[in-house]
């Protein structure tokens, strides 16, 4: 914040050039002059000082462009934000009229706009923006788009901040900033080339005596023998507009150089991986220090380490593709190997079918256990599980890879499919040219009957979770009463009439102050959608009181949500303390600083979201949620991205700050998890609460078979 | 690389209806026009003919309908001033015919510099206008070296010796350079593929492949298709706004120089007529690089 | 390295082929005329066009006195209300038909009819009526005794065959078809924005010249003027109609071309709007005209002559007695203190408001910006604010002759040989437009126009030029020196001042 920024500087530049108080019709009296001590670069064909000249030029391009800049961003920013919040009919409307004139060439309707507004530098100016603005919309709809699909929006809007600032404020200017940027520098930049061109022309440009880059240049090739005596004023607004033009061309480009290469790890012999006192680091800080890993020949390794320890920059490093930036420094020596990226679907090359990247015998396919019917599928067609398979398949089809990195393989999915995944790779191993197996991952619970040997990273993470204190069920009053709901997929923030089948059909459910409830299923259930149900976010059929209301007429205050991923209530380009501050306010009775200590989040209060680990993300936005002062959490697999261990604090935490008088309803896949934590555990299976038990008779004989087949898995 | 009809369609029907929308809003423009363009014309009847051929003095919206539908069906009536009487029709396919060659070559010049610089800003210097000026400088300079042989009888009149008004390939590839490069267009194509080279190097399929010491420059280029088609097609309508400036300029009479008759004159039709023209030649453009990019791109088929 | 280095060789060598000498006169004009119509002439190119295409019943000579052309006799009756005019029975049409007594009637006719809307009117207003006296005689009868009728004879006629529909209109088809009876006509309007004209052969066999001195000519529009005289050294044209004063220098000393200097009836003036306050104050007017340094405004546009009057100094009607008013700011200051204003450091008021000034220029007005922008500075820097307008085509016809919205305008006025400023200058004059009512000019100019004789038409025309510089309506500025500049290919050129191609028929092309 405390370097002179070179942006502050042209803008204090050209507010001053816009304040100037230039006199257009200085008349020194000497005609086309060369550079003289009183005229640093001569006078022009009408004897007008060219320097000054310059300066004065400035303001056309500083009145003009601002006006287009107001223009374009007052009508694009709005149009794209509203078009990106609401998508829908709206968005196909708001983007139809931006395609409708961005197929009209801008200059010429820059021209018919000049007859409507008249010539000018301020008509001009209009005229680009009007006709640069559907690019903005474009643009700022993009970015709001991605984020009301990732659910950011409606995070926001839940957690009780008003939609205009949560799409001003978030959505907007701390998402589409950048864009923002780059379409400001581009709207001047062919501003300037435009203005430039028509005075050049000398129609439409901003009319002498004004002095504009365009019009001096226009004077000056068109003052013939002039030109000869004085050609300076032919050279200086060329220079000036190319300078000017080329810094408005940079700031545009931005950030968005390409990317240092890799740094390249000589893959050494076909030895098994060997790895000494390997040591990463940015310019800034140190990263991770890892003293020594062996991989054995057919083996599977684990490399464990709580969330944020650096593991999968170990596995990057190993593998030789190391992101910009990172420096490494040690000994590795790596076989031919292959990488699996934690989520699957990334690690597929998107625009061809999966057959084309796996070169698939039966048996690898068999091993992966990727259906062979989905082989012709597209990447981006593949569930969660199919595409973490194909990727393990499509590792698995490099000739004779003598080392498989896979970087927390088990991500996303539920035991059942868990279990299957370590099964395949463990056969892998025992393939006759015995290739190993490194493995990232939090998960304890993975390594028995799966792993050889263990490499911790970072903090030793404790061995088992501390069960935490058994809560009392409370005789509270009742929070959420539903009887016979039949819940509907599709999201909605106003009240909707439902359609099509219900995905959870004839659901019973009440949660008493101070109870933890817990919900589980495997993936696609429905879980989300009950959450949703609860919060009044989709459509549903059946009785239903949430805190005394109806959620279907207007969300209940005291209702919080917690999702599934903690950075969807994070904005990233805020710190801590000032994301907390916006819940502080909406809540009104905490304080952020008393929430912060709560959350062993003190230290890191002037850190962005952005920067914050899995596991601080989690705790923020448990920070989050009690600020707000919720009475009913929803959590959504809170334990999703983080290891059990922390998972499980995190979760006590939210207890301990929700208190004897709120309720907490939790998804999840993870019985292991949700049990110790819950006095009420419902199972969903097939659109139905199939099950409903207490810790106590979890065990009981007489579960519903599903039940029994979920703590098996566990 | 099949791509379903329905999606083939969708596209259409959405770049059409744009098209639509772009044609009703130069109608809209040219309606409001202040100062009633006919009212310049010096001839009376003529006047009171296109006042009723326009629907002038009738309300705004009718005006828009009636000029909207003689677009579409190709009645774009004849010229006011810039030539009376000639059909707008013929005078625009007659400038099409001069600026197509130089639409498409500065189109494929600013494709294939926003690629080769893709993210670098060296290549974007040159991408402000006065190109232009220093281009007709240039073009001087050859004529006159030219000019001093063809003085002193060491060589005939060149074919390239380029002249405002007269076809020359130096004017022409001039013409080119500057609209390709001097437009905007190569700094859009080169930051947008700088963009995507930076996702790409992050992308975790391109690691994976880099992690197997396997050659990915073909994947990059695959990738590459897709935002190389989209910044192709949003560079078209800039590059042939453009057109404008380098044919007044080097005196090339296309559609461009056209315009910028039309509107001096206040020649409404053709005005209206050659940006219509311009207008269709992005629709076209954008559906055929749209379906080329569904077909490219598998995730891109599903039309929402 | 080195293949390519053949490559591009063989390439240039291909490059260097073919050389095109133009065996066509090749001019260039700002604008090329969209329509070919003499009755619809709005501009001089147009003016030099219809002079290669048509021929009128009486054209200049080389001393600019009235000669017949289609014309074979002319009779003037005494009371010199009607004359009789026989015409040539040797001219025929560029389609073969013969040109007779009726197309001189039509096209008269056609000039008169308000329907027709001809820009030519006016040239014809001092004709009452006209008739056919057989096949190859007209008569017409004078609205009043003329003089000289045969000077006002000069505008083209045109084949009535090629007009089956009446009234006559810019849209007939006529405009890109036209046929004449001049030395060259229309091949076609090309696609460049250029025209291409072909030796007439009726009119070159019928006069028994078969050594036809320049078999094409044709017309480039050349829009970007800085580029006019380079195309004239690259020998890419042959003639320049006007050369801008920037370029004279650079041409002069150029072996492969010759300039040829012509004295125009034009001159520049600044006009003010007599119907506004303060310009209704003659006091003002007079103080803003002795603020104002002419021979400095001048300066950057080229060479000229200033002026006092509404005449240029060659005019017999010039009255050189008349002393221009004094370039003295001082003088000007006790005027405008006269009028009432005072002057404090925000310039001159007057009840409160400012001396503020628009001055507003037509955009194709060469060299009008460099003008303005001189007017602009020398007023301000003697305390009246001005601002700058200027105007294309379209808002200078709404604004200035339509609206009459303007303080003063910058132009010029370009008169043919008669230089009749009554229109300009009397009070029903359609082209009055400073509004000047005086009577006293009105009844000068009444009495020039009735005169009997040429001394006292000249005298009070003289006196005219007198009272109208005492009006100051307008501020005269110059009359600029006007120089063509032709290739040396082309031999025994004589340009006509006003219509340029007059005498072009005798050019020779080598």
């Amino acid at each position: 914040m405390t370097r002179p920024s070179p942006l502050a500087f042209a803008c204090l530049v050209a507010l001053l050039a816009a304040c100037f108080p230039y006199d257009g019709a200085l008349n020194t009296g000497a005609l086309a002059m060369g550079p003289s001590a009183s005229h640093p670069l001569g006078t022009d064909a009408l004897g007008r000082d060219v320097a000054l000249r310059l300066f004065g030029g400035l303001r056309p391009l500083v009145i003009g462009g601002g006006l287009a800049l107001v223009a374009a961003l007052g009508i694009g920013v709005p149009a794209g934000a509203l078009a990106g919040a609401r998508g829908g009919v709206i968005a196909l409307a708001v983007r139809g009229v931006a395609s409708a004139v961005a197929v009209l060439p801008a200059l010429p309707i820059t021209l018919l706009l000049g007859l409507l507004l008249g010539h000018g530098v301020l008509p001009l100016g209009l005229a680009w923006g009007l006709a640069s603005a559907p690019a903005v919309t474009q643009a700022v709809y993009q970015r709001v788009d991605a984020l009301r699909r990732a659910d950011r929006l409606l995070a926001l809007v839940t957690h009780g901040v008003p939609e205009p600032v949560a799409v001003a404020r978030h959505l907007v200017w701390n998402n589409a900033a950048d864009v923002l940027r780059v379409q400001c520098a581009r709207i001047l930049a062919t501003f300037l080339a435009m203005e430039t061109a028509l005075s050049y022309l000398g129609r439409a440009g901003v009319a002498e005596p004004t002095p504009s880059w365009g019009n001096m240049l226009a004077m000056a090739m068109g003052a013939g023998a002039g030109t000869l005596r004085n050609p300076v004023a032919v050279a200086a607004p060329v220079v000036v507009i190319g300078l000017v033009g080329g810094a408005l061309w940079w700031a545009a480009l931005g950030r968005s150089g390409r990317a240092a290469p890799a740094s390249s790890w000589s893959p050494g012999r076909s030895d098994v991986l060997t790895v000494a006192s390997l040591e990463l680091s940015t310019p800034v800080r140190a990263l991770v220090h890892l003293a020594a890993l062996g991989v054995p020949r057919g083996s599977v390794t684990a490399l464990l380490g709580a969330s944020g320890t650096g593991k999968s920059l170990i596995l990057r490093a190993v593998a030789g593709i190391l992101p910009a930036g990172v420096r490494a420094t040690g000994a590795v020596s790596a076989p031919p190997l292959a990488w699996v990226a934690q989520d699957g679907r990334d690690s597929l090359d998107p625009l061809t079918s999966v057959r084309q990247q796996v070169t698939a015998d039966a048996e690898a396919l068999a091993l992966s256990g990727f259906p062979a019917d989905r082989l012709d599928c597209f990447p981006h067609t593949l569930s969660g599980g199919e595409a973490q398979r194909a990727a393990l398949l499509a590792a698995l089809s490099v000739t004779a890879p003598a080392l498989l990195l896979a970087d927390e393989p088990t991500t996303g999915l539920d035991p059942r499919a868990r279990r299957a995944l370590t099964a395949a790779l463990r056969q892998y191993t025992e393939r006759p040219d015995h290739p190993s197996v490194l493995f990232v991952t939090h998960d304890r619970r993975l390594l028995p009957g799966f792993a050889d040997a263990v490499v911790e990273v970072g903090a030793p993470t404790p061995r088992c979770p501390d069960v935490p204190r058994r809560r009392r069920p409370a005789a509270g009053p009742v929070l959420v009463e539903a009887r016979g709901l039949d819940a509907y997929a599709g999201l909605t923030r106003r009240p909707a009439q439902p359609r099509g089948e219900p995905v959870l059909h004839g659901l019973d459910l009440a949660v008493a102050a101070g109870e933890t409830v817990g919900i589980i299923g495997e993936s696609g259930v429905g879980k989300t959608t009950l959450l949703r149900a609860l919060a009044g976010l989709c459509a549903s059929q059946g009785s239903l009181s949430v805190l005394g209301a109806d959620p279907r007429r207007g969300k209940p205050d005291g209702v919080q949500l917690l999702w599934q991923d903690p950075s969807t209530s994070l904005d990233p380009a805020m710190t801590l303390h000032a994301l907390l501050g916006v819940s502080a306010r909406l809540g009104g009775k905490r304080t952020v600083k008393e929430a912060l200590a709560r959350v062993s989040l003190s230290h890191r209060a002037d850190a962005l979201a952005a920067e914050l680990s899995g596991g601080e993300r989690r705790r923020a936005s448990i920070a989050q949620v009690w600020l707000a002062g919720a009475r009913l959490v929803l959590a959504d697999e809170p334990s999703a991205a983080l290891d059990a261990p922390r998972a499980a604090e995190a979760l006590a935490l939210l207890q301990e700050l929700v208190g004897q008088q709120g309720g907490i309803v939790i998804a999840s896949h993870d019985l292991d998890l949700v049990l110790p934590l819950c006095d009420r555990v419902y199972v969903l299976h097939e659109r139905a609460c199939v099950d409903v038990f207490t810790p106590a008779s979890a065990h009981e004989p007489g579960r519903h078979p599903f039940t029994r087949a979920l703590m098996d898995a566990g | 690389m099949r791509l379903e009809p329905a999606v083939i369609a969708r596209t259409t029907a959405g770049w059409l209806l744009a098209g639509l929308g772009a044609v009703i809003l130069v109608q809209v423009l040219v309606a409001l026009a202040p100062g009633d363009a006919i009212d310049t014309l010096p001839d009376p009847a003529l006047r009171a003919a296109l006042a009723e051929q326009w629907g002038l003095g009738t309300p705004l919206y009718a005006r828009v309908t009636l000029g909207t539908l003689h677009a579409l069906t190709g009645d774009w009536g004849s010229s006011w001033t810039v030539r009376p009487g000639a059909p707008v029709a013929e005078l625009v396919a007659a400038g099409m015919a001069r600026s197509g060659p130089v639409l498409l070559a500065a189109w494929a010049v600013a494709v294939a510099a926003g690629l080769a610089g893709r993210g670098r800003a060296a290549v974007l210097l040159v991408s402000a206008l006065p190109v232009v000026i220093l281009s007709l400088g240039t073009m001087e300079g050859v004529n006159a070296l030219t000019w001093a042989g063809m003085e002193r009888g060491w060589w005939g009149r060149p074919a390239f010796f380029a002249l405002p008004t007269e076809g020359g390939a130096v004017r022409d590839v001039l013409m080119v350079l500057v609209l390709g490069l001097g437009s905007a267009a190569a700094g859009e194509v080169a930051a947008r593929l700088g963009e995507a080279d930076a996702r790409l190097a992050e992308a975790s399929f391109v690691l994976a492949l880099q992690a197997r010491s396997r050659p990915v420059n073909a994947l990059l280029w695959r990738h590459r298709a897709v935002p190389l088609l989209e910044a192709a097609q949003a560079v078209f309508a800039p590059i042939a706004g453009g057109l404008v400036i380098v044919e007044r300029c080097w005196g090339n009479p296309g559609v461009g120089d056209l315009l910028w008759r039309a509107v001096e004159g206040r020649d409404v039709p053709v005005a209206t007529g050659t940006v219509v023209a311009l207008a269709a030649l992005s629709v076209a453009v954008g559906v055929a690089l749209d379906l080329a990019r569904r077909a490219w791109d598998p995730r891109l088929r599903v039309v929402v | 390295m080195i293949r390519l280095s053949a490559r591009s060789a063989m390439s240039l060598t291909l490059l260097l082929v073919g050389s095109a000498h133009a065996s066509a006169l090749r001019y260039a004009e700002d604008q090329a005329p969209a329509i070919i119509n003499p009755l619809f002439t709005t501009s001089m190119a147009e003016t030099r066009v219809s002079e290669l295409l048509f021929q009128s019943l009486y054209a200049d000579d080389h001393t600019l006195a009235s000669v017949p052309q289609l014309a074979e006799s002319g009779e003037l009756s005494t009371d010199r209300l009607h004359m009789t005019v026989r015409l040539r029975d040797d001219v025929t049409w560029q389609d073969g038909t013969a040109l007779t007594a009726k197309d001189v009637v039509f096209t008269v006719k056609a000039m008169k009819d308000p329907a027709t809307a001809s820009t030519e009117a006016g040239r014809a207003a001092f004709i009452s009526d006209v008739r056919e006296v057989g096949d190859r005689a007209v008569q017409f009868d004078f609205v009043r005794p003329e003089l000289r009728p045969e000077d006002k004879l000069t505008f083209k006629i045109l084949p009535a065959a090629s007009f089956p529909t009446s009234p006559v209109k810019r849209t007939d088809p006529f405009r890109t078809s036209p046929i004449g009876s001049g030395p060259w006509s229309l091949v076609k309007f090309n696609d460049d924005s250029s025209v291409s004209f072909a030796a007439n052969p009726a009119y070159h066999g019928a006069d028994g010249r078969d050594d036809v001195g320049i078999a094409q000519i044709t017309l480039k529009e050349i829009a970007d003027k800085n580029y006019q005289a380079k195309l004239l050294l690259y020998e890419s044209i042959d003639a320049l109609v006007r050369v801008l004063p920037r370029d004279l220098a650079m041409l002069e000393s150029n072996r492969k071309v010759e300039l040829y200097p012509y004295q125009t009836n034009s001159w520049w003036y600044a006009g003010f709007n007599l119907d506004r306050a303060p310009f209704n104050d003659l006091k003002v007017r007079q103080a803003l005209t002795e603020m104002l340094d002419i021979p400095a405004m001048l300066a950057p546009i080229g060479t000229g002559d200033t002026i006092t009057g509404p005449y240029v100094p060659s005019s017999p009607f010039y009255n050189h007695d008349t002393a221009a008013y004094p370039h003295d700011p001082d003088a000007a200051a006790a005027l405008l203190t006269a009028a009432g204003y005072t002057r404090d450091a925000g310039g001159w008021t007057k009840g409160g408001r400012k001396l503020a000034i628009t001055v507003s220029a037509h955009r194709a007005l060469e060299s009008g910006q460099e003008v303005t922008i001189n007017l602009q500075s020398q007023l301000q820097a003697q305390g009246v604010e001005v601002d700058v307008d200027f105007l294309d085509e379209a808002q200078w016809r709404q604004q200035v002759w339509k609206d009459r919205n303007y303080d003063v305008v910058l132009s010029q006025w370009t008169f043919d040989r008669n230089e009749d400023i009554r229109e300009q200058f009397h009070s029903t004059g359609t082209r009055n437009l400073a509004d000047l009512k005086d009577p006293e000019v009105d009844r000068l100019l009444d009495a020039a126009r009735d005169a009997g004789d040429p001394v006292s038409r000249k005298s009070a025309l003289r006196q005219a030029h007198q009272r109208i510089h005492d009006d100051a309506p307008m501020v005269f500025l110059w009359t600029l020196d006007s120089y063509a500049a032709l290739s040396t290919h082309v031999r025994q050129v004589t340009v006509h001042p006003f219509t340029f191609f007059t005498w072009a028929p005798e050019w020779q092309m080598q």
